[in-house]
């Protein structure tokens, strides 16, 4: 167990070393440069020594691989270096960010997770049933709707129509519980709705499999309840590969959230991203796309670890390694 | 107190089909009762409605089944009145069921013990620690020597055997009044098979409690039942006690059931005229596995085929006979050369390609079909190879084929789904045949098929071996079928071939595990010599 956890770790640090370089190179072949994002025209009525000087103060005259491994020696370091914009530490930064984006996936994750699970499993039950059939009609045409096209669409109708709901921001963080679910119902509502057709046909497709297996049969001989068989022994059987493939669309969810963040001005790390994009801020940049890999890489890990305990099979496999390891 | 209510009484049960283009009887007027306290056989071959019949009882019939008249009383009471919330607590409670499958019918996420207390805590409202001290206690009368270890373990680490005795304690946990046990022993090896017998037996004595058991083997009526029944058709056509049926039949389909159980019983007298050539002999040949227990751990060897010499004869039968796990797959792997052996020698002595000669038929027929080919495309494939035949020849010599196990020309054309089992035996068999092997390799072909289809299918491999001289090597763990069929009979345990003997001789072997595995055979016992094989099972 320990062993597989370490090399899975081991393995999570590799990629983000790579990523880390490919980002590094790729941010600076980007048209534009920092000090003219930071001056604007201004930078043009500079002499060139001053400009020579903002670029010196950057680090920015250096060659590639020499700002690369000072970076990284920071990194190592614990210091991410300071913002380009304004000085702040890219940590702090970065810390403030991590909040709201943390929130609004936890919370869109768990609406699919609970929304699929009751609408995969009761049509996977009443396989071609009216219910069935609404569902399906209505996941694909969800799977088909781009997100930030939700996103407007549920603005204009729940909060410019409505205005059940604010149209952007997080809200004051003294506003309390209330508050603070008003402002992240839409953007939650659209992170889940974007990608919850895959779920729920997903498991929908599974039930239909699991509930025809000769178990569920001998249950119900055994006279189990069917409700009992559906939540105990249908539901698990047919979640194993949903619970996988929740693991490997979470950087789905993280790059859709870049977007959501955007359009609902939630302040995290997908707004983050953006706006340093356009400011050419690249430490601040290249932090927050480094710690979205991070976020992916561990929480597929998580799901994998969380399958492999929750199938006996490939348990009684990693605790026998783990054991004699 | 009305004592003679018997426990359950079929009245004129009809039952049919329903896929609203046709409607189609399956059970036609089934009327009989089970007594209570003894335990009664259905027998009849496969699709005769036996396991419809089975289901009808416990009210969980498929959807497309309508009942159109009868009535299924238990003590007295129409069961098909009832609402769901009595039947649960009839499943189970009143009726346990043990079925044919032992891994399926476990929810493999579960150790057994949490089957054992979701059982008792539906039936018996017990908790948690109550539960498995009853089960503990259940699992040690299925005469485990470890029940502790059983409770704790998931289906998948139990073998077929002890699956089913879990299955059987399942079934018997809530103290039923009847047990139902549909084909309980079919897929297991003959010892085992004898332990789950003795098992019901034993139970139904000590508990006085009635049995249902479903089965198409002869042999193990004779073992277990008092009373048996037999349909056809779904029609019960014959019923009374065992005594009578077995030796005083009055229905023409009873009398044929008997006579394919005895011609199956008897074993092969002829032995082959000494003399003629061999086609392989094989010298000292072993074959062992590695299991993997993860990265850079110590890996354990598994002696699957330990120095193992012998030869077939030029259109010679020969039986190889085992318990599962013995090494007789990885026999016949070796001499199909789809295994090469770590040691000793696999000597063809055949001008042709060995390959060419040596032809496999194997147990599960329909997963070595491609489902999207008709009967024709599987039987002709292996003409397609380096046989450079014309169409017309290659049509002629498929409907030869066809011809040969019994199929008609009108069968070229359908696929294997449309077949039933013995059918797509046949067809697997006309494929190995066509390109014309020296040696046929069957592998367990009978696994599926019922006392009907097995008479039938062991009549045609002797004809086939009679005209075309098709040696066989004929691997199963039925041990009559292989007396029946053979000329000679290996017998295999542990890797090891432990005897080599002419069929006919193979009663009155003297090695004690040949002697084990012939006591195992249902109804051996009353056949020949009962003092003997008792004492054998009971130790």
């Amino acid at each position: 167990m320990l062993r597989f956890v370490l090399s899975r770790i081991g393995e999570a640090a590799v990629v983000l070393l790579i990523v880390s370089v490919i980002v590094f190179i790729f941010i600076r072949l980007l048209p534009g440069d920092p000090a003219m994002a930071l001056y604007g025209d201004n930078i043009q009525k500079m002499t060139p020594a001053d400009q020579l000087r903002i670029r010196d103060n950057l680090g920015l005259d250096e060659p590639l691989h020499i700002q690369y491994t000072k970076w990284l020696e920071g990194v190592m370091h614990g210091e991410l270096g300071r913002s380009y914009l304004n000085g702040e530490p890219v940590s702090t930064i970065i810390y403030n960010a991590v909040g709201p984006t943390v929130q609004l996936m936890l919370t869109g994750t768990c609406l699919t997770v609970l929304a699929s699970l009751l609408l995969g499993t009761y049509t996977g039950l009443r396989h071609a049933s009216k219910t069935d059939v609404v569902v399906t009609v209505f996941s694909y045409l969800l799977m088909s709707m781009p997100a930030f096209y939700q996103a407007l669409l549920f603005m204009l109708v729940f909060s410019l129509y409505f205005g059940w709901f604010p149209i952007a921001g997080m809200g004051s963080p003294h506003g309390g519980f209330g508050e603070w679910l008003r402002h992240i119902t839409l953007p939650a509502l659209v992170l889940s709705l974007s990608h919850i057709g895959y779920y729920i046909r997903l498991l929908r497709n599974h039930v239909l499999i699991t509930k025809e297996k000769d178990f569920v049969r001998a249950l119900e001989a055994r006279g189990v309840p069917y409700l009992r068989i559906v939540t105990r022994h249908i539901a698990p059987n047919s979640a194993l590969p949903f619970l996988t493939y929740i693991g490997m669309s979470l950087s789905l969810t993280m790059a859709g959230s870049v977007v959501i963040e955007t359009l609902f001005s939630w302040p995290g790390l997908g707004m983050l991203s953006l706006k340093s994009a356009l400011t050419r801020d690249y430490p601040v940049l290249i932090a927050a796309i480094l710690l979205g890999t991070f976020v992916v890489i561990i929480g597929s890990l998580l799901i994998d670890l969380f399958c492999a305990w929750f199938n006996p099979r490939i348990r009684r496999q990693l605790v026998k390694e783990g054991a004699a390891s | 107190m009305p004592t003679e209510i018997d426990l359950l009484r079929v009245n004129g049960l009809t039952l049919s089909f329903d896929d609203g283009a046709m409607k189609k009887d399956v059970l036609k007027q089934l009327s009989f009762s089970l007594l209570r306290g003894r335990v009664t056989a259905l027998i009849g071959e496969s699709g005769s409605g036996k396991s419809l019949t089975a289901q009808a009882l416990l009210g969980m019939l498929p959807q497309e089944a309508h009942v159109s008249s009868g009535t299924i009383l238990f003590e007295g009471e129409d069961i098909r009145t009832w609402s769901e919330h009595l039947l649960q607590s009839y499943r189970g409670g009143q009726v346990g069921i043990v079925f044919q499958d032992t891994f399926g019918t476990f929810d493999p996420l579960y150790r057994v013990g949490s089957h054992f207390q979701e059982l008792y805590a539906v039936h018996a409202k017990l908790s948690k620690s109550k539960a498995k001290e009853r089960a503990l206690q259940l699992l040690g009368e299925m005469q485990f020597p470890d029940p502790d270890r059983v409770y704790r373990a998931y289906p998948h680490e139990l073998s077929g055997g002890m699956r089913q005795r879990v299955q059987l304690g399942l079934a018997l946990a809530p103290e039923p009044k009847l047990l139902i046990a549909d084909e309980p022993t079919t897929a297991l090896d003959m010892p085992i098979q004898a332990d789950i017998l003795r098992l019901i037996s034993r139970w139904n004595r000590r508990t006085g409690a009635s049995v249902l058991f479903i089965t198409h083997d002869l042999g193990v009526v004779d073992e277990i039942a008092d009373e048996v029944l037999v349909m056809q058709h779904g029609e019960i056509v014959e019923s009374g006690s065992k005594l009578d049926i077995m030796t005083r039949p009055a229905h023409s389909h009873t009398k044929a059931l008997l006579a394919d159980y005895a011609s199956l019983s008897a074993p092969n007298q002829a032995s082959l005229a000494i003399g003629s050539g061999s086609i392989v002999k094989v010298r000292d040949v072993s074959k062992s596995y590695r299991a993997h227990h993860g990265w850079g751990k110590a890996k354990s060897q598994i002696n699957a085929v330990r120095n193992a010499s012998f030869q077939i004869g030029e259109a010679e039968l020969l039986g190889l006979i085992g318990e599962s796990g013995s090494g007789k797959s990885t026999l016949s792997r070796l001499l199909l050369q789809l295994d090469t052996p770590d040691s000793g020698s696999i000597c063809w002595c055949s001008k042709t390609e060995p390959r060419r000669s040596v032809q496999w038929v194997h147990q599960d027929p329909l997963a070595s079909f491609d489902p999207r080919w008709t009967v024709a495309q599987i039987v002709g494939e292996g003409l397609d190879y380096g046989c450079k035949l014309s169409q017309d020849e290659t049509r002629a010599r498929i409907k030869h084929a066809l011809d040969s196990v019994g199929l008609g020309e009108e069968f070229a054309g359908t696929y294997p789904r449309q077949l039933s089992g013995g059918m797509r035996q046949r067809v697997a068999l006309a494929r190995a045949s066509i390109v014309q092997p020296r040696l046929l390799i069957l592998d367990e072909p009978f696994a599926s098929l019922d006392m009907t289809q097995q008479r039938q299918m062991l009549a045609l491999l002797r004809h086939m071996n009679e005209r075309q001289g098709t040696a066989m090597l004929f691997i199963t763990h039925d041990v009559r079928a292989a007396m029946l069929l053979c000329h000679r009979v290996m017998v295999m345990r542990q890797g090891e071939i432990i005897e080599q003997l002419p069929a006919a001789l193979l009663p009155h072997s003297d090695h004690p595990y040949t002697k084990r595995l012939l006591a195992a055979i249902p109804g051996f016992a009353h056949s020949s010599n009962k003092k003997i094989t008792k004492g054998v099972i009971c130790t």
